[in-house]
């Protein structure tokens, strides 16, 4: 079974496959990017989002089967430990305009479109950041993460940007790594990442009754999905 | 402007290989998932029945590294056919590799049978480097990793478990279409051994033993007790004799098989039988039924493709001669190497 899974999928999907008796192929992007390569005709039985949206495109152009939702993520923030200040919270961090903030690219990447939903719940405020946010990863042109990284560790730590807006399922990685610091944002501002997969092929309505079993829940939660 | 460019030139040759692949995860056939490279040009091969399969698919210019023991594990002929092995660097076996070597060669993935050791699995992990491990059977959970497995249709576990074993490879070396050929002659030939034997009945089955050297078989578990039962025998050893074992003489004098089968790689064997007093009670020798194999009729543990389809076909002709008389095996394993292997064939009928 080909599989095209959601980037900020890569890290948990060997635990999840561990649990799945059958071969799979998976090939990782940024959602957006992977939709268009179905509709070009890359074959695939099953596509795995971070946002309901593109596998919704595909169901509703006769490409897909069914969409079944999965799981969850939120965003947080990863900064610079060095440009930390005494007493600053997330809201502080954000609207400092002397940091420099990276975001994945919105329409390409459904990290990006969830980091400019959190400018729009920000209101004004989130209107000076969606101008000074710099989508440095996830789109068409990208430069490509290199293998192993996170994207917020390789942007920060190459001296790209200060702090990254991404997916709070790398919080637990991201806050082993020395120099960086994580930062939580309010569930009232944190836009939630719906997860959903398009099954393509009748093939793969097994996998997806797999991935909303209560056993692919325990470890999507264990590796920081799924929220509370 | 000139040393600038030259500058950003040579930064990018440094940076390059910092920067990923395009890279995929995998199922290996033991259920791991492991991630290895959009494209694969440099493998290195641990395991014989995988170094079969990549020459069939005309992947061995894509071997940088191979078993050391191969030709003893594949026989001395098989250099005719694949005799760029000859010239690749040689390292480990099915159960040891020196990382040391491994890491010199830069292999993109690293085949390794399904029961090599975790550790060694391991060991070539932690040095960065992908290893899949095949197995072709399919296998409940709990079982994949085992040399002897207990498997509950064997039909099943080894035909599934072949193509799984041969798409799986096909994809990772980037030639399926290789991959799906090889199946297809597969299921073609099996086919026509199907179609004519279909009506033997179970009591009249022939009774087949598989003499490996110093009083080895294959029990049951086994590819070789399928491919008997596929070529209309049964193993007389299947109903008490689990995966690979020595057995004793009273046990086979006791079973009494109407025909006894040596593995191509072990011609000496058929001397033995046929020379040595206590074998000749028993009905196979007495009536010249000890039958030396061809080399495409493979009766490992383990199935091949060429095993399953076309020396299964021997075997159903050897037995039963009057249902296969149009058959040309002759014809059909040269097809069949000129194909996969690219050459004509050159052993006997």
């Amino acid at each position: 079974m080909r599989i095209l899974a959601a980037c900020s999928l890569k890290a948990v999907w060997p635990a999840l496959m561990a649990y799945f008796p059958e071969p799979v192929e998976t090939r990782f992007g940024p959602a957006g990017l992977l939709r268009e390569r179905i509709e070009a005709g890359e074959p695939c039985d099953l596509f795995a989002s971070a946002s309901e949206e593109h596998p919704q495109k595909l169901l509703n152009a006769g490409r897909a089967l069914a969409v079944i939702p999965f799981t969850t993520n939120k965003l947080c923030i990863t900064v610079r430990s060095d440009r930390l200040q005494a007493g600053d919270d997330w809201y502080q961090l954000l609207t400092r305009d002397t940091l420099r903030i990276a975001i994945s690219t919105p329409t390409a990447d459904p990290s990006g479109d969830y980091a400019q939903a959190l400018f729009t719940r920000m209101g004004k405020a989130g209107e000076a950041m969606r101008q000074r946010a710099k989508a440095l990863v996830g789109g068409r042109d990208s430069v490509p993460i290199p293998a192993g990284r996170l994207a917020a560790e390789w942007i920060i730590l190459e001296d790209q940007a200060d702090l990254f807006i991404g997916y709070a399922s790398h919080r637990a990685a991201l806050s082993q790594i020395a120099g960086l610091t994580v930062v939580d944002i309010p569930a009232v501002f944190n836009p939630v990442a719906r997860y959903a997969c398009a099954v393509i092929t009748p093939e793969a309505r097994r996998l997806a009754d797999f991935l909303e079993s209560e056993q692919a829940k325990k470890v999507l939660r264990e590796a920081g999905f799924g929220g509370k | 402007m000139k040393r600038f460019w030259q500058a950003c030139t040579l930064g990018l040759l440094i940076l390059l290989p910092l920067f990923s692949q395009a890279s995929r995860q995998i199922t290996d056939q033991t259920g791991r998932q492991v991630t290895i490279p959009d494209r694969v040009d440099r493998i290195v091969v641990l395991q014989h029945q995988t170094l079969n399969l990549l020459v069939q698919m005309n992947a061995t210019d894509k071997i940088v590294g191979v078993m050391a023991n191969w030709k003893q594990q594949l026989g001395d002929s098989y250099a005719r056919l694949a005799p760029e092995l000859n010239q690749k660097a040689t390292l480990g076996d099915l159960t040891h590799v020196d990382p040391e070597k491994l890491v010199a060669l830069h292999p993109q993935v690293v085949f390794v049978t399904n029961y090599a050791p975790q550790e060694m699995i391991d060991s070539i992990t932690a040095l960065g480097i992908p290893v899949v491990a095949i197995s072709l059977r399919h296998d409940e959970p709990g079982e994949k990793a085992k040399m002897n497995p207990s498997i509950r249709d064997e039909e099943m576990a080894y035909d599934k478990g072949l193509r799984e074993g041969i798409t799986l490879i096909g994809e990772i070396i980037n030639k399926p279409a290789e991959a799906k050929a090889l199946i297809t002659a597969t299921d073609e030939g099996r086919k026509i051994v199907s179609d004519r034997l279909k009506d033997v009945p179970a009591e009249k089955r022939i009774r087949a033993y598989m003499a490996n050297p110093e009083l080895t078989t294959y029990g049951s578990g086994k590819y070789t007790g399928l491919m008997m039962l596929h070529a209309g025998a049964v193993n007389v050893a299947a109903a008490t004799v689990k995966g690979f074992k020595t057995v004793s003489m009273e046990q086979i004098i006791a079973w009494d098989p109407q025909v006894i089968f040596v593995q191509d790689r072990y011609p000496s064997v058929v001397n033995e039988i046929n020379s040595s007093p206590q074998w000749q009670a028993i009905d196979a020798v007495k009536n010249h039924r000890v039958w030396l194999m061809p080399d495409y009729a493979k009766a490992w543990g383990y199935p091949m493709p060429e095993a399953m389809g076309i020396g299964e076909l021997w075997m159903a002709k050897k037995l039963y001669p009057q249902k296969f008389q149009d058959v040309d095996m002759n014809k059909l394993a040269n097809k069949w190497y000129q194909r996969f292997y690219r050459t004509a064939y050159q052993g006997t009928e």
